[in-house]
């Protein structure tokens, strides 16, 4: 036997279930895949070389799942694999199922969130996932929460019985419980999602966004949540609301780069 | 303004393609990249998960395939095997993680080896030795430069030729061939100066 056969012999047996890793894997592909949308030689090299924060055009998760499907047919599992702990983790968002019902979510880049509208998805939550007015020249390098992320708004619909334009706040504090991050921290958000308090036909929006931002670039962003279906009639308002898309809670995010955060 | 894209390569017709034709085609069709990962991705895993274990080798499956499809426009489609290219990422990628590089190496002194196959040939004896040598050679591993390492894993671990090896390293052939020499020099030496099992190979791979 030769020495460099030896070595052969002594390595590490193959991972028993490999599967669930494969997927996940391939999901944290698949959201890189449709993001580019067919990018030129160009561009990719200047690609070179991921970093953490990666600016690309923002799109919505269906147009991955048709980037993917192009060139042969993909299936997309309806639900994800989950890890050790129900859990699905990336290096930008991580999903955790609770034993309660609730899902965890944690944002780390919000330029990255390719996949996490499936994986919520996987665990019951519907939602969409949206990176608006993303500005590279905005940035010149790590981000960082700015503040302590403490707020949960909601746009879409006017209740007539409240005379708001926000979802009723039981509503929101039902659905969503938002854990405040640190000032300076890499994790820019923290959420637990109640899915058993979500209306019928809601969604729930997750949409990244930054300072230095186009706003109209943005607003054409939440546009497209124009066609999701018609909200139910609350409990308590005698109208139902009158809305061109049903958002339960909105996701802020205030960015930074690291350089302007006080410490 | 959201944009869906249109592909135009067929299932059928991209199970055909080979690497390189892939590739290029996922400059335009980057759906295309995914049968790269479907082909590939189950060896890079196994091999991720011998150098790191288990937590973080689908990180480093992931981190792979998304800086290969990053560098594509890079890739030379005439090269039809995108096999070595993607173990040269790899490589980068686990390099990443050298705390969990040589955890995994102190490990390798006690966890078990892969199941054995089919004695062809009395290598289930062989294996038994290699077994009894275990502790001795995860020293010899451990010893060695991060680079030479690399490369004696690539081909003993990854199962790859002497020419696929210096594709992924960047080496020239003979490079590989006279680094692999002074590893097996070394070993020899670490062993007690002969080789244990008796029969001294000269491997012309590649």
């Amino acid at each position: 036997m030769d020495e460099i056969t030896m070595f052969t012999a002594i390595r590490p047996a193959p991972p028993a279930e490999a599967e669930p890793t494969r997927q996940r894997a391939r999901i944290r592909l698949e959201g890189a895949l449709g993001a580019t949308g067919g990018r030129r030689r160009g561009s990719d090299r200047r690609r070179a070389g991921l970093g953490r924060f990666r600016f690309r055009r923002p799109v919505l998760l269906a147009g991955a799942a048709a980037a993917v499907a192009a060139c042969a047919a993909i299936v997309v599992p309806a639900v994800l694999p989950s890890g050790g702990a129900g859990s699905l983790v990336t290096a930008a968002w991580a999903v955790q199922r609770n034993a309660d019902g609730t899902v965890t979510v944690t944002l780390k880049d919000v330029f990255d969130l390719g996949g996490l509208q499936q994986a919520l998805a996987g665990d019951g939550v519907p939602a969409r996932v949206i990176t608006v007015g993303t500005d590279p020249a905005a940035y010149t390098g790590p981000l960082v929460a700015a503040n302590p992320v403490n707020r949960t708004t909601v746009s879409g619909c006017f209740y007539p019985a409240t005379g708001s334009d926000f979802e009723p706040a039981p509503v929101q504090q039902a659905v969503v419980t938002q854990v405040a991050t640190p000032v300076g921290t890499d994790v820019t958000a923290l959420y637990d999602i109640h899915p058993a308090a979500m209306p019928p036909g809601s969604v729930l929006l997750i949409q990244g966004a930054a300072i230095g931002g186009k706003g109209p670039r943005a607003a054409a962003e939440v546009s497209e949540l124009a066609s999701f279906p018609a909200p139910a009639v609350l409990a308590g308002n005698s109208l139902p609301p009158t809305c061109t898309w049903r958002v339960i809670a909105q996701f802020p995010f205030r960015l930074v780069s690291r350089g302007s955060v006080k410490k | 303004m959201l944009t869906e894209y249109q592909g135009r390569t067929g299932p059928a017709q991209a199970q055909e393609l080979s690497d390189g034709d892939l590739i290029e085609r996922s400059l335009a069709e980057p759906g295309c990249f995914a049968v790269i990962f479907d082909r590939h991705a189950d060896e890079i895993l196994r091999y991720a998960h011998a150098r790191l274990g288990p937590d973080l080798a689908e990180d480093v499956v992931a981190e792979t395939f998304l800086a290969a499809f990053s560098r594509r426009g890079t890739y030379d489609p005439a090269r039809p095997d995108a096999r070595p290219w993607l173990y040269g990422i790899a490589v980068r990628q686990i390099g990443r993680h050298r705390r969990a590089g040589a955890r995994q190496l102190r490990l390798l002194r006690s966890v078990p080896a892969e199941p054995a196959g089919e004695d062809v040939g009395g290598r289930a004896a062989e294996r038994v030795t290699a077994e009894q040598l275990r502790p001795r050679l995860a020293a010899v591993l451990a010893g060695l430069s991060r680079d030479d390492r690399e490369l004696l894993l690539l081909v003993a671990w990854a199962g790859l030729s002497y020419a696929e090896s210096a594709e992924a390293m960047g080496l020239t052939v003979s490079a590989v061939k006279s680094r692999l020499n002074r590893i097996r020099t070394r070993t020899r030496k670490a062993l007690g100066g002969a080789n244990p099992m008796g029969v001294d190979e000269e491997t012309s791979d590649g």
